[in-house]
C-alpha cells in the first residue's frame, strides 16, 4: 500500500513537470522563422511568394526564385491591389483576353475560409431562423431560435424559454413534407446578422439528404437540395455573398470539398485531396480571372490555381522552416514523455500522450543516474521497480519528481511490508 | 467506531461547510440578478446569442467556488490534526492507521462532492429558467472541470497538509495548486471528450496520503 | 509473568545528535513504573517509539508482545496514553472528547469522567482550545482514566498541574491500580512526586539506561555522604565508587554504591584525608541530581 501511495506521488509530480514545463522547455527554442503568403499571378502565368518576417526585408519571389520588388509584386497581383494601380496608373487593359473595369473587380472578389476548429470545436445546436425575404436591408434579429429534434423542428422564444407552438408545427410540417426524415445529423449556415442578406440553412437528416431551409415572409421555404454526398456530411460552410455564385462549401468524411451552387444546389468538386482534416486551413479567394485555393495543414502548404471552371492551371507547394522545428527536437529529446492539453486546428481540451522515442538516451540517463544514487545510499532496486519505469518513460522529468519524494525507505529492517507476518506472542490479561 | 471518526471530522467540518453553501447561493445569486438585469436592458435574445455563439460563460462567478472549498476544507480537516505532531492522536486510536487516515479522507471528499452537487442543482435550476436545455447541458459540462478541480484541489492540500517535512509540503502544494490549475481552459465546454481523464488523473491523488503519515512515523521532520 | 512493555537496545538519532544509545528495559504487569531523566535525554522519543509513532533506527520494543510499530487496534484498546503538552484534540469540547473517545473502549466508565469532570468545575461545552495548560491535563488525564486500560503510559503528566491536582490525581491513580492491577509507566522529571509510589525505575542519562531496578532495592543500595568543608578540595572525579559529586556552600556531597568505608578509602586514595564522611538522607530527587548532575 505505502509503495503504491509513493508510487502514485511520484505520477502526479511527474505529470505536472511534464505539463507545465515542457510547454515552456519548447519556448526556449522557437525561432523566428517565415509565414510566406502564396497567390497566383494571371499577369505572371505563375505562382508568386512573399515571405514576411524572414528577419529583414520583405521578400518577393516566384517559383523560379526570381526576386521583384514590392511595386513589381504588387502589379503581378491587379486582382488584390488594384487601387493602387490604379494611382499608379498601372492597371492593364485586358488580362488573358478579358476586360479590366475596376468597378467590376471589387464585385467579383470572395475569399471563403475554412479552418479545422470550425468544425472541432464545442457547439451549441440552437440557431436563429432570420427572415430571408425582409423588406428592410438590415437583418432582422428574431425573438426565438430553432432547435430540430427528434420529433420535429422546435422554435424556442427566448423571452419566456417556451416551445412557439404553431410556428413550430408550421415548420415542422413543411420539412416533412418535402421528405425530412427527423432528427437531422447536421444544421450549417450563418449566423452572424451582419452578412449582407440570407439564406438560411442546409439541413441534413438523419438520412443524409440535404434540404434548404429558410423562412420567407414568414413562411417555411424547404427544397430538397437532392445532394446525395456518398459518404457522410461532415461539415457546410454557409457563407451569404452577393456573388451568388454558391451558398457554401461542403467537406464530406471523404475529406473532399464541394461548393453547393446557386444553379440548382449543383455541387463542384474542388480539385485537391486532403489527407488530414483536423488540422487544416483552407481559402479560397475568387476573384474574375481565375480561383486560388490555400491549403495549410502542418508544415505544408499547398497553393492550386484554377480557372473558372474550378479545372486546375497550375499548382505549388512548399515547406517553410517551421517556427517550433529545432524546438520540438530538443522538447522531444529532454521530455520522451509529453502530454498534450491542447491541439491546433481543436477548441477542444485533451489529455494524450505522445512518446517520441528521441528521447530514449536521456531516459536512460536518467535511469543510470537514479541506478547510482540508489546504489550510493544502499536502497535496493528491487523496491524501486516501479520507479525504473517511469524513468525509462519521461526521462529527466520522472526523475526530479522521484528525487523530490525520495526514495523507498523500508524502515532499516523493519520493513512495513514484514509487519504482520511477525508471530504475535498473545499477552493475555490474568 | 466509524461512527465516532465521522463526528470528530463533523465537529470540524459542519460550520465551514454550512458557511461554504452560504457563498454558494450568495454567488448563484448575484449570478442570477446579472442575468436578469441584462435580459431587462439587452433582451433575452441578444443573451442567447452571446452565450451560444460567443460561448459566453455567464455563470464564470462559480469557477473558483469549488476550488476553494476544497482547500479550505482540506486545512479545516488536516491542519489541526497535524499541527504540533499530533498525527500521534489519530495513531493512537485503536483503528488502522489506514484506514483511519481514508476514512478522514473520504469525508472531506464527500463533503466537497457535497457541495459540488449543491452547485449543481442550483446551476441547472438556474440556467433552466433563461435557457433551453442545450445550453444547460453545455454549462454542465463547461463547469464539471471547475468542480473536479476542486476534488484535486482538497485532495492534493490534503496531501500537502499531511507531509511532515517543509520543502517537501511546499512541493505538494505546488503541485496542488498546478493541477488544479489544468481545469480552467477557458472555452465554454472544452472539456467534453477528455474530463473522464482528468478525473482519472486526480483520483491518483487518493492513494497518497499514506508516504507522508509513514514519514511522520520515521520521524523526518 | 510476561513483561508488558519491553525495550531492548534501542537506537535511535535525530540528524547527528545520538538521543537512544542502546536503551533496554521492561515493564513487569501490576508494577509502576517510573522513567527518569532529565530534559533532552530521550523520555518522549522512548515513548514515541513504544506506541508506534516513531521507527527506531535500530533495536526492538514489545508492547503485550506486539511490536510496537505494528500495535493491533485490540491491544490499542487496553492502553492508555497521555501525549506529552497533553496533547488534545483541541476543536472539541468536553461533551464531545468523551462521546468520541467512549465509543473506542468498550470499557468506558462514564462515572469516573464525570465525577473528575465535576471536580474541574468547567461546563461541558467548554472548548478545549480555551483551556489553560492545567485545565487541559485534568480532561486528559479524565480521559485516560474512564477508558480503564490495562496499561497507562503516562508522559510528564504533571505540567501544568497544581500540588493540589497533583495529589489528588496521583492518589486516584494509585487507588485505581491496586485495584485493576494496572501497569502504568510514568515519565517526568519532577521526581519527588515519584517517590511515593513507583515501583520500578530507569534513569536515563544521554540516551542511555544509567539505572535499572525497583525503587526499594535503588534506595538501599545508592547513599549520599557529606563532606563538611570539603567543597574547597580540589576537583573529584566520578568513577566506579564515586558515582557522583555535588557542591553546595562550603559542603561536598559524594554520591556512591559502596559503603562508607569504600568511598572513605577512595577519598584517601585521592588524597583527601582532613575531613569526615557523614552518611546523609537523601529523597529520590536528591539521587536523581546526583546521579545526572545540576546542570
Amino acid at each position: 500500500m505505502l509503495k503504491i501511495s509513493r508510487i502514485s506521488i511520484i505520477i502526479i509530480l511527474t505529470a505536472v513537470i511534464i505539463i507545465y514545463i515542457a510547454p515552456q522547455f519548447k519556448k526556449l527554442f522557437v525561432e523566428r522563422a517565415f509565414s510566406p503568403m502564396i497567390r497566383y499571378s494571371s499577369v505572371l502565368e505563375d505562382f508568386i511568394i512573399a515571405d514576411f518576417n524572414d528577419g529583414a526585408e520583405n521578400r518577393y519571389y516566384d517559383t523560379k526564385n526570381n526576386s521583384y520588388s514590392r511595386v513589381e509584386y504588387q502589379k503581378m497581383l491587379p486582382m488584390t491591389y488594384y487601387r493602387d494601380l490604379l494611382v499608379w496608373k498601372a492597371l492593364p487593359e485586358t488580362i488573358n483576353g478579358k476586360k479590366i473595369i475596376p468597378q467590376e473587380i471589387e464585385k467579383n472578389l470572395q475569399y471563403s475560409m475554412i479552418r479545422s476548429s470550425f468544425f472541432n470545436s464545442p457547439s451549441i445546436d440552437l440557431y436563429p431562423l432570420y427572415e430571408s425575404a425582409s423588406i428592410f436591408s438590415k437583418i432582422e434579429e428574431p425573438q426565438s431560435m430553432f432547435r430540430i429534434g427528434s420529433s420535429g423542428m422546435e422554435f424556442i422564444n427566448s423571452e419566456n424559454n417556451k416551445i412557439e407552438k404553431e410556428i413550430s408545427q408550421e415548420f415542422t410540417k413543411a420539412l416533412k413534407e418535402k421528405g425530412f426524415v427527423f432528427p437531422s445529423s447536421g444544421c450549417y449556415g450563418n449566423v452572424d446578422p451582419r452578412k449582407p442578406f440570407d439564406e438560411g440553412y442546409f439541413i441534413v437528416d438523419s438520412e443524409q439528404k440535404i434540404f434548404h431551409l429558410k423562412m420567407v415572409k414568414g413562411k417555411p421555404f424547404v427544397r430538397d437540395t437532392k445532394i446525395r454526398p456518398d459518404t457522410k456530411v461532415r461539415y457546410i460552410m454557409f457563407e451569404e455573398n452577393p456573388r451568388k455564385e454558391y451558398y457554401g462549401i461542403m467537406i464530406t468524411n471523404n475529406n473532399d470539398f464541394y461548393l453547393v451552387t446557386y444553379d440548382n444546389y449543383k455541387t463542384v468538386k474542388l480539385p485537391f485531396k486532403v489527407e488530414n482534416i483536423d488540422d487544416i486551413y483552407f481559402l479560397m479567394v475568387c476573384d474574375m480571372l481565375k480561383r486560388t485555393i490555400i491549403i495549410e495543414t502542418g508544415s505544408k502548404i499547398r497553393c492550386i490555381a484554377t480557372d473558372l471552371d474550378y479545372k486546375v492551371i497550375d499548382t505549388y507547394e512548399m515547406e517553410p522552416k517551421r517556427i517550433d522545428a529545432k524546438a520540438s527536437l530538443y522538447s522531444d529529446i529532454v521530455f520522451p514523455l509529453k502530454i498534450k492539453t491542447s491541439a491546433s486546428g481543436s477548441g477542444y481540451v485533451f489529455f494524450d500522450f505522445d512518446f517520441s522515442y528521441k528521447g530514449i538516451y536521456l531516459a536512460f540517463a536518467s535511469i543510470v543516474i537514479f541506478a547510482l544514487f540508489l546504489r550510493l545510499r544502499n536502497y535496493r532496486f528491487y523496491d524501486h521497480i516501479a520507479d525504473f519505469i517511469i524513468l525509462g518513460i519521461t526521462g529527466f522529468s520522472g526523475l526530479a519528481a522521484v528525487f523530490a519524494v525520495g526514495a523507498y525507505k523500508n524502515g532499516n529492517g523493519i520493513a512495513k511490508e514484514t509487519a504482520g507476518k511477525e508471530k504475535k506472542i498473545n499477552f493475555q490479561a490474568v | 467506531m466509524y461512527k465516532a471518526l465521522f463526528f470528530k471530522e463533523w465537529i470540524k467540518l459542519r460550520w465551514l461547510i454550512l458557511i461554504l453553501i452560504g457563498l454558494s447561493l450568495l454567488t448563484f445569486l448575484k449570478i442570477f440578478l446579472n442575468i436578469s438585469a441584462a435580459v431587462e436592458v439587452k433582451g433575452a435574445y441578444h443573451l442567447w446569442f452571446v452565450v451560444i455563439f460567443k460561448k459566453a460563460v455567464i455563470y464564470s462567478d462559480i469557477k473558483y467556488i469549488i476550488p476553494f472549498s476544497g482547500i479550505v476544507l482540506a486545512l479545516a480537516q488536516f491542519v489541526p490534526e497535524t499541527r504540533e505532531r499530533r498525527l500521534r492522536l489519530l495513531f493512537h486510536l485503536p483503528v488502522n492507521h489506514n484506514k483511519s487516515l481514508f476514512f478522514m479522507l473520504f469525508t472531506g471528499f464527500s463533503a466537497v462532492l457535497f457541495l459540488i452537487g449543491i452547485n449543481l442543482i442550483l446551476l441547472v435550476w438556474m440556467m433552466s429558467v433563461f435557457f433551453p436545455k442545450e445550453v444547460v447541458i453545455s454549462s454542465i459540462i463547461t463547469s464539471a472541470p471547475w468542480f473536479v478541480s476542486g476534488l484535486a484541489a482538497y485532495l492534493g492540500i490534503s496531501l500537502a497538509v499531511v507531509e511532515p517535512a517543509a520543502w517537501t509540503k511546499v512541493i505538494y502544494a505546488v503541485s496542488a495548486f498546478s493541477m488544479a490549475l489544468l481545469f480552467f481552459e477557458p472555452d465554454a465546454g472544452a472539456y467534453s471528450e477528455s474530463l473522464y481523464k482528468y478525473v482519472i488523473f486526480s483520483l491518483f491523488y487518493t492513494f497518497t496520503l499514506l508516504l507522508p503519515a509513514f514519514r511522520f512515523k520515521r520521524g523526518l521532520n | 509473568m510476561e513483561d508488558v512493555i519491553e525495550v531492548s537496545n534501542l537506537i535511535h538519532s535525530y540528524g547527528k545528535k545520538k538521543v537512544l544509545d542502546k536503551l533496554s528495559f521492561s515493564v513487569k504487569k501490576g508494577r509502576i513504573f517510573g522513567l527518569l531523566g532529565k530534559n533532552g535525554a530521550g523520555k518522549t522519543t522512548t515513548i514515541n517509539i513504544m506506541m508506534g509513532f516513531l521507527q527506531p533506527q535500530g533495536g526492538t520494543c514489545r508492547i503485550f508482545g506486539e511490536p510496537s510499530y505494528d500495535i493491533s487496534p485490540e491491544t490499542r484498546k487496553r492502553i492508555g496514553l497521555l501525549h506529552e503538552t497533553h496533547l488534545q484534540y483541541y476543536f472539541m469540547n468536553i461533551k464531545q472528547a468523551q462521546k468520541f473517545y467512549s465509543a473506542f473502549y468498550p470499557k468506558w466508565d462514564f462515572s469516573i469522567f464525570k465525577s473528575l469532570m465535576d471536580k474541574l468545575g468547567l461546563d461541558e461545552k467548554h472548548k478545549i482550545s480555551k483551556m489553560s495548560c492545567g485545565q487541559r491535563s485534568q480532561v486528559t488525564l479524565a480521559l485516560i482514566l474512564a477508558q480503564r486500560p490495562d496499561l497507562m503510559i503516562l508522559d510528564d503528566y504533571s505540567l501544568g498541574l497544581d500540588a493540589g491536582y497533583r495529589r489528588l490525581f496521583l492518589e486516584y491513580l494509585v487507588d485505581y491500580a491496586k485495584e485493576n492491577q494496572t501497569t502504568i509507566l510514568i515519565t517526568s522529571h519532577i521526581v519527588q512526586d515519584l517517590e511515593k509510589f513507583v515501583d520500578d525505575i530507569v534513569i536515563l542519562d544521554k540516551g542511555k539506561t544509567m539505572i535499572s531496578s525497583t525503587l526499594e532495592d535503588f534506595s538501599r543500595s545508592f547513599s549520599r555522604y557529606i563532606v563538611k568543608n570539603g567543597a574547597n578540595f580540589c576537583q573529584v572525579e566520578k568513577d566506579e565508587i564515586i558515582r557522583g559529586v555535588e557542591s553546595y556552600r562550603d559542603d561536598l556531597f559524594i554520591y556512591s554504591f559502596k559503603d562508607k568505608e569504600s568511598v572513605k578509602s577512595r577519598m584517601i586514595d585521592l588524597g583527601f584525608v582532613k575531613n569526615e564522611i557523614i552518611p546523609d538522607k537523601m529523597t529520590l530527587e536528591d539521587a536523581f541530581i546526583g546521579l545526572t548532575g545540576k546542570y
